[in-house]
């Protein structure tokens, strides 16, 4: 079953007595698109998620997989779908390969499909080596590629992600991030929602956001318009002795140049406008003498979601 | 190419249940709970020969003796397996990978349930055979009528007290909690609720589970002839037992089973 909506939010709201988790969420998810689910911790992510995958029920609102509603029909809705909520356990009295023909079996696959995209799948995520060892001695980061795993089984065209990097050592991430890159790269009719509060995963996996605080949708775009979608950049000018007042005042001086600070023994210029004035403030900049060696711009994907964030308070 | 076929509620029924008596053959707790039923029936075969005595001198007597300890392997079952049958999913958070798949709670449910059963009420055809051997071996036949509504009688106790411990199963957040409160229900707080029906009302007690559960070693006439002498309380009917045993186990099987398909992660 595959819809071109493959994922479709409506008015969605969970209550937790008097908390609200999810706060009337509209959201719909662009097919063959990769998308991270962003926002702080708390925002309602992993709730959303959970109500998706009918592990939790909605308060009230709709959410619809492939046209299907998952609170009538779970059983067709998540036909299709592989998915990794939190950091799942497997079964530690079985092996990855018998933990994807239990899956398979669950999803209605032949044993001979099983038997062939196992080996394929623990390939992919580096399992093929564990393959036939209990997974009760296995780490967090092997279980979590295990995870992904499961969730390739049966050639999904959904995948949700809840924090699939969540908890990881920076080897185990980086791990987890190569096989979703991978992922993404080599499959063409493949939709996948990450949810995530880690920005640089995002931009580095991404190429659509969905940023949501307090359950309720921010900003949902591409992440190209998403980067450009800040009114400033935020540019970190390196010099030499610590910045003075009389030169800070000359750099705020300096075309499109929104506000100056200092920032330890930096200078931190909020800057407007595209490519080209920050051509011209290059420019500009080496020829005011305050002693500038080197200019960075932070991630304008981070500027825009710590402005929206702090809007949304 | 991936190939589907029907993920039908049965198929995937018994997906779960074979995977539910993996879990356990693959487990430490099997191995305890055999050896426990096997240390039990070797003190049963010991124990009278060497006091100097026997198991008795005829069949009816033989089962008896073994009978009259049988009631409690399935409340040792119960605890062991059934009563972390569906509570392990959430607490190991296994659940995280099997409910978010295309399955329905029911499926899963009557899958655990069935397979835990199977396994127990193995285990005790597994006890039942042996005793058939011993009751050959010393008093030269089976009882086979006898035999065998005792066996169907303990099979249905079985299935009351796994529905039992499914209820604990579902409502407590920890296996060793859900473990205890199985065993202390069905050994001590059911036991005082009759001896109170009894003690107050002066009436038969034939619906509680464990009179019912009498009516394992009760329904041999030898051992009804026996305990004449001391019974102040009737012999409970076979008849009824299985009709409480029957009613105990649907009504916890299905508030374990509501209370499962509403449990939340």
């Amino acid at each position: 079953m595959s819809s071109d909506v493959p994922i479709e939010i409506v008015g969605l709201r969970k209550e937790y007595g008097a908390f609200v988790a999810v706060n009337n969420l509209d959201l719909s998810i662009k097919k063959n698109s990769f998308t991270g689910f962003l926002g702080p911790n708390g925002a309602g992510k992993s709730t959303t998620l959970k109500i998706l995958t009918h592990l939790i029920a909605a308060s009230a609102g709709r959410a619809y997989i492939n046209g299907v509603d998952v609170a009538s029909d779970p059983k067709n809705a998540l036909t299709g779908v592989g998915t990794v909520v939190e950091t799942p356990e497997f079964y530690s009295y079985l092996t990855p390969r018998e933990t994807l023909r239990y899956i398979g079996e669950i999803i209605g696959l032949t044993s001979e499909s099983i038997s062939s995209d196992t080996d394929a799948i623990l390939e992919k995520v580096k399992m093929a080596e564990w393959a036939d060892k209990r997974i009760g001695t296995f780490s967090k980061g092997m279980r979590q590629r295990i995870a992904i795993g499961q969730s390739l089984l049966g050639d999904p065209n959904l995948i949700i992600l809840d924090e699939p990097t969540s908890g990881l050592d920076p080897r185990g991430m980086a791990e987890t991030r190569e096989i979703l890159k991978n992922l993404r790269n080599d499959s063409h009719d493949l939709t996948v929602v990450m949810s995530s509060h880690l920005l640089n995963e995002v931009g580095d996996l991404c190429d659509r956001v969905a940023l949501i605080n307090h359950g309720t949708l921010l900003i949902h775009d591409d992440i190209d318009a998403l980067s450009k979608a800040g009114d400033a950049r935020r540019l970190t000018v390196k010099v030499a002795s610590p910045p003075t007042k009389e030169s800070m005042d000359r750099v705020a001086a300096l075309d499109n140049v929104k506000s100056v600070e200092r920032y330890g023994n930096d200078m931190e210029v909020h800057l407007t406008g595209g490519m080209d004035a920050r051509v011209r403030f290059m420019g500009d900049l080496a020829g005011l003498g305050v002693g500038a060696y080197s200019v960075y711009e932070e991630d304008s994907l981070e500027t825009t979601y710590l402005s929206l964030i702090k809007e949304s308070r | 190419m991936m190939i589907r076929i029907e993920a039908d509620d049965f198929r995937q029924t018994y997906v779960v249940a074979k995977n539910e008596i993996r879990k356990f053959v693959r487990g430490k707790k099997l191995a305890i709970y055999v050896a426990l039923v096997a240390a039990i029936f070797a003190l049963i075969t010991i124990l009278p020969y060497a006091l100097g005595g026997g198991l008795g001198d005829t069949p009816g007597k033989v089962v008896s003796a073994y009978f009259m300890f049988a009631s409690f392997l399935p409340v040792l079952a119960a605890t062991l397996f059934a009563s972390s049958v569906y509570v392990s999913e959430f607490e190991e958070r296994t659940a995280l990978i099997l409910f978010t798949r295309p399955v329905k709670k029911t499926s899963v449910f009557i899958g655990k349930f069935i397979g835990c059963l199977v396994l127990e009420i193995l285990v005790i055809i597994g006890f039942y055979v042996a005793v058939a051997m011993a009751a050959l071996a010393a008093a030269g036949s089976i009882p086979v009528g006898i035999f065998g509504s005792s066996l169907g009688l303990i099979c249905l106790y079985m299935f009351a007290t796994s529905g039992v411990a499914a209820v604990f199963s579902t409502m407590m957040r920890k296996s060793g909690t859900a473990a205890i409160m199985t065993f202390l229900t069905i050994l001590m707080f059911v036991t005082i609720f009759t001896q109170i029906i009894q003690a107050s009302t002066g009436a038969d007690t034939w619906f509680m589970l464990d009179t019912a559960a009498e009516a394992i070693v009760s329904c041999v006439p030898e051992y009804r002839e026996m305990m004449s002498e001391f019974a102040t309380v009737a012999a409970p009917d076979v008849g009824k037992a299985a009709a409480a045993m029957i009613g105990w186990g649907a009504a916890s099987t299905a508030l374990s089973w509501i209370m499962f398909t509403r449990k939340e992660l």
